[in-house]
């Protein structure tokens, strides 16, 4: 290759160290996002390097081995079973860090930084938020300015200019990018696997449930999923988001049964609600609608207990159009999950099923009879809703009935089961999210863990399955108003209800969902902009009516625009040359000489010039030439350039018409300039 | 970067023509193409492609567009780095064959930015890499190898550059009417010729007062400070030598029969050691080849112009 042989700056210390606190961030990055060992590694391989700066023994061959011995065993203590694509960029990862070892010439330069591009682009498989696209600005701006500053002759560390040179190359790229990005065609699934994993999910809902298990959860302030709602949300009492129904009880802790997936009758009477979901990651398969469910999206399925799934766990934030009827009919009751539905422990206290059998007896057997002398029991034999009830031995129902009589709405639930179940109800336990808190700048319905809840369902001959809420008939401010969580817990435990009203709390809280609505743009319109999405947007600017091969052809003429647009910024930024008025006006009386073939010569100044031309040029605009080329001297060189001049200049210039004589008239001697008040001569 | 030869395009491409000496290069007379880094980061932006289409992931679509915008500024800037630029190539000093000839070249940048990381080359020489400030002159010197004697016509010098980013090189072959030239390598080893003058020997170191005071001429540069005849010199604004009667009449004749027969270009060798020794001496002597004589004198500027006489012998 010619550039080999050719001659090439050598790289400074500055360009360096620069590249190597890049490799060092991404290391750092990527240790946070997938494998800290490995992120050490090369994050170590940079900075030995600048520490090393250019003392070759601290460099070359064993430092590549010490540092690729410890790639070596990291990769492989991580394991492989993440897939090939993890693996591969854990070894691209290791093997920049490596490179930046070696880099002894410009080439190596490149080759990193090449490497330093294709290694962010990997962080973006694990993380698209806002913070990473500011952060990936970033890194693009400085390894552009390495590029340059590498590129560059000059002297000496420049790496502020540089840095300005790089952002306008930005500047410059970004219509050509942004038109690029909305066209460019997106197809709906992948090529092939390669099997990267995305984020790993945090905590939500269980399929289990203990006593504690829920007031644990509440604890947490991470947002479970957002709800955009077509037509304005239902009232309060009606935001039930069903999750997990538990059935099977060992007198402590609640599982599922397996259900089946058939679709269930659908009561099309009640009211219909059509939202969009959009779920964080859970690594868990449940889609938490409002309860029931009713059309849903095809690869999501909805079985008997009326839980929604998705077919894989949630790994990465998904959207969801949904629509659910809120107090319908659900009538069916199959044998077996009346058994199910009746199903006891083998610890049923005595006292436990004395108190069911008594309302069951004075009841004459109503399912809803019973459920309202339950209810009212709870009311009445002051319990209380707390965010941190006492522990709970070995029979948690029974002591909570009689000795403790506080809880949370699990133990609630859990209890009213039992007793429902003793009396002879069919009864399951629900878990899920009670409410949400609607955002004022997105106006989207945030639900977060803190609205985590368990509630009750038990079945009558006259109505079917129906909702009971213990917690309400305790603390029905909770469903009207939702919990504040951390007014609770500096109150040790006793819950508040509605939004907290401090002062700082509501700055914070105006801060979060202010935060909380630019994520979700960002989220909705950059991260998530799907090849639906995009046709939406071509239709919104008109293409639709074009078909498939005129939208093509629009497309690609806009991309010509935008070419030649860009183009034309750079070349118009070198044509403003407002900060020197005297140097356009010589540029004109230049002009005006060339059209009649006279030139600048390289190294000729303006009095040169004119002491040249002035014989061959007749009296009055020899004069005026001598007059221009002196002010203009004065001007641009001068201590003290007055405006009088400038406007003489302007006025000279503007009236300057060179004639030439023809060379025989040529005059023999040097016309004298017209002079007013200075001496003549030579600066 | 694919090496490109122009063997006898020269004549077909119509390149730059001199204005007053003075080149510009205009707009169709810049070339660019990719570097060989350019097509790697090409294929750097296809890798990244097919990472943002298979993963459906946005973020990788916004940097692969972003960077390609980046590379399509930096093409034009690269191409405008070159585009305008103003510059004259003059006469290289002269060199001895063998020797290394430097041609100045001036480049003047009328842009409010900095042309930066320019390198010029002549067909046969080493590239030179300058830079040009904004709105100012900058001089390079560019080599060309003086391999034989005569006038040295380098003609094509190419410039070119890559900056910003080095994905791009713009060039722009530029014809140039410089000349440089190029003496015979000196022969040393045969001695002078003795001054034909009978007076005696060391006549040409003259000292004060030992000979004949022959008047005052005009400083020559080169004549020795302790000839300058200051209190004349004080007097008007001119500088006087003194010249004495002994240097007058001795004179060294560098005769081309002179020196020891053998092929044309020894013996102009041995001829250019003897003016480069004789000068050196203080005493005048002359030159005499076919086709020139030069008389004598003394004085750099008399060497020099008996060295350009040998350098030209025969052209």
């Amino acid at each position: 290759m010619s550039d080999a042989r050719q001659q090439e700056k050598a790289f400074g210390s500055g360009d360096l160290i620069a590249l190597a606190a890049i490799i060092g961030v991404l290391a750092l990055v990527q240790g946070a996002l997938d494998s800290l060992a490995i992120g050490g590694v090369a994050f170590g391989a940079a900075t030995w390097r600048v520490l090393a700066l250019n003392r070759r023994r601290l460099l070359g061959l064993p430092a590549l081995i010490v540092f690729g011995g410890l790639g070596a065993a990291t990769i492989s203590m991580e394991g492989f079973d993440a897939g090939y694509g993890p693996l591969a960029v854990r070894v691209l990862v290791v093997l920049a860090g490596l490179k930046l070892l070696e880099t002894r010439t410009i080439r190596d330069f490149y080759v990193v930084i090449f490497l330093a591009f294709f290694f962010l682009a990997t962080l973006f498989l694990r993380d698209q938020t806002i913070p990473m696209g500011l952060f990936a600005i970033g890194v693009v701006l400085v390894l552009t300015a390495i590029l340059v500053s590498i590129n560059s002759a000059r002297p000496g560390n420049i790496f502020r200019q540089t840095i300005g040179h790089s952002i306008r190359l930005f500047l410059l790229a970004l219509p050509f990018a942004a038109a690029m990005f909305a066209v460019f065609p997106r197809l709906s699934g992948p090529l092939w696997h390669f099997g990267i994993d995305m984020q790993a999910g945090r905590t939500g809902l269980s399929d289990t449930m203990e006593p504690g298990a829920i007031n644990n959860l509440v604890l947490s302030d991470e947002i479970a999923f957002r709800v955009i709602f077509e037509d304005g949300p239902p009232p309060p009492e009606a935001l039930y988001w069903r999750g997990p129904v538990l059935w099977q009880t060992d007198g402590r802790r609640w599982t599922r049964n397996p259900a089946r997936t058939s679709r269930p009758d659908a009561e099309a009477t009640g009211k219909t609600f059509d939202y969009q979901m959009i779920v964080e990651p859970s690594a868990k398969r449940w889609v938490l609608a409002l309860d029931v469910a009713n059309t849903v999206p095809s690869q999501l399925t909805l079985n008997e207990d009326y839980e929604l799934l998705a077919p894989r766990d949630l790994n990465k934030r998904e959207t969801f159009k949904l629509s659910s009827i809120t107090d319908g009919d659900h009538r069916i009751l199959s044998d077996r999950q009346r058994e199910s539905g009746l199903q006891l422990p083998d610890n049923v206290t005595e006292r436990v099923r004395n108190l069911a059998l008594g309302w069951r007896d004075e009841s004459g057997g109503s399912p809803e009879k019973i459920m309202a002398s339950a209810l009212s029991y709870f009311r009445d034999r002051s319990f209380t809703y707390t965010l941190m009830p006492p522990t709970l031995g070995s029979n948690p129902v029974d002591e909570f009935l009689f000795d403790t009589r506080e809880g949370f709405c699990e133990h609630y639930a859990s209890a009213f089961v039992t007793l429902m179940r003793s009396a002879g109800v069919p009864a399951r336990i629900v878990t899920g999210y009670l409410g949400g808190e609607t955002n004022p700048h997105s106006g989207q319905l945030v639900v977060t863990q803190a609205e985590a809840h368990a509630w009750a369902e038990i079945w009558s001959p006259d109505q079917g399955w129906i909702r009971v809420d213990p917690t309400a008939a305790v603390a029905p401010e909770r469903v009207r108003l939702g919990l504040d969580v951390a007014g609770a817990v500096a109150q040790g435990g006793i819950p508040l209800f509605g939004l907290s009203s401090g002062f700082w709390q509501s700055i914070a809280r105006q801060a979060r969902w202010l935060i909380d609505s630019v994520e979700m743009a960002w989220y909705t319109g950059v991260v998530n902009f799907s090849d639906k999405r995009q046709r939406d947007l071509l239709d919104e600017l008109g293409l639709a009516q074009l078909g498939r091969y005129g939208t093509a052809v629009v497309v690609a003429i806009g991309m010509l625009v935008i070419l030649v647009f860009t183009w034309s910024l750079s070349l118009l930024e070198t044509r403003s040359a407002s900060t020197d008025p005297a140097g356009r006006l010589y540029q004109r009386y230049r002009s005006k000489l060339r059209r009649k073939g006279i030139e600048l010569r390289v190294n000729e100044g303006p009095v040169d010039l004119d002491h040249r031309i002035r014989r061959r040029l007749a009296p009055p605009e020899a004069a005026t030439s001598a007059r221009i080329a002196r002010l203009y001297v004065q001007l641009r060189y001068g201590r003290h350039p007055r405006k009088a001049d400038l406007e003489e200049l302007g006025r000279l210039v503007s009236s300057f018409t060179p004639r030439l004589l023809p060379d025989a008239e040529a005059r023999e001697d040097l016309p004298k300039e017209v002079v007013r008040g200075k001496g003549a001569g030579n600066l | 970067m694919i090496a490109l030869r122009w063997p006898d395009w020269q004549r077909w491409l119509r390149h730059a023509k001199p204005v007053h000496g003075r080149i510009r290069l205009g707009m169709r007379q810049v070339y660019i193409l990719p570097t060989f880094r350019g097509w790697l980061f090409g294929a750097l932006l296809v890798a990244l492609l097919i990472a943002a289409i298979n993963y459906s992931n946005n973020l990788i679509f916004a940097l692969t567009f972003v960077l390609a915008g980046i590379a399509n500024a930096a093409l034009l800037q690269t191409w405008r780095n070159l585009a305008g630029l103003e510059m004259e190539v003059r006469d290289a000093e002269p060199v001895f064959a063998g020797q290394i000839a430097q041609f100045p070249v001036t480049l003047r940048n009328a842009r409010p930015v900095v042309r930066d990381a320019l390198r010029l080359k002549f067909a046969n020489g080493v590239e030179v890499l300058t830079y040009v400030d904004t709105k100012t002159l900058a001089t390079a010197q560019v080599p060309c190898p003086a391999l034989t004697r005569g006038t040295l016509r380098p003609r094509r010098l190419t410039i070119n550059t890559r900056y910003p980013l080095g994905l791009f090189r713009a060039w722009s072959p530029v014809n140039s009417e410089a000349v440089g030239l190029v003496y015979p390598a000196p022969v040393e080893g045969v001695p002078l010729p003795a001054p034909s003058s009978s007076q005696e020997l060391g006549g040409a170191q003259g000292r004060d007062g030992d000979d004949d005071f022959a008047g005052l001429r005009s400083y020559r540069t080169g004549d020795p400070l302790h000839r300058v005849s200051w209190k004349t010199s004080a007097r008007t604004e001119d500088l006087y030598a003194k010249e004495f009667s002994a240097e007058a009449a001795s004179v060294r004749w560098l005769d081309w029969d002179q020196a020891p027969a053998g092929d044309q270009e020894t013996r102009l060798g041995i001829l250019a050691a003897w003016v480069l020794n004789a000068s050196t001496d203080g005493s005048s002597w002359g030159l005499r080849i076919p086709g020139a004589t030069v008389n004598p004198d003394t004085g750099i500027r008399h060497r020099d112009r008996c060295l350009d006489e040998l350098a030209r012998y025969g052209e």
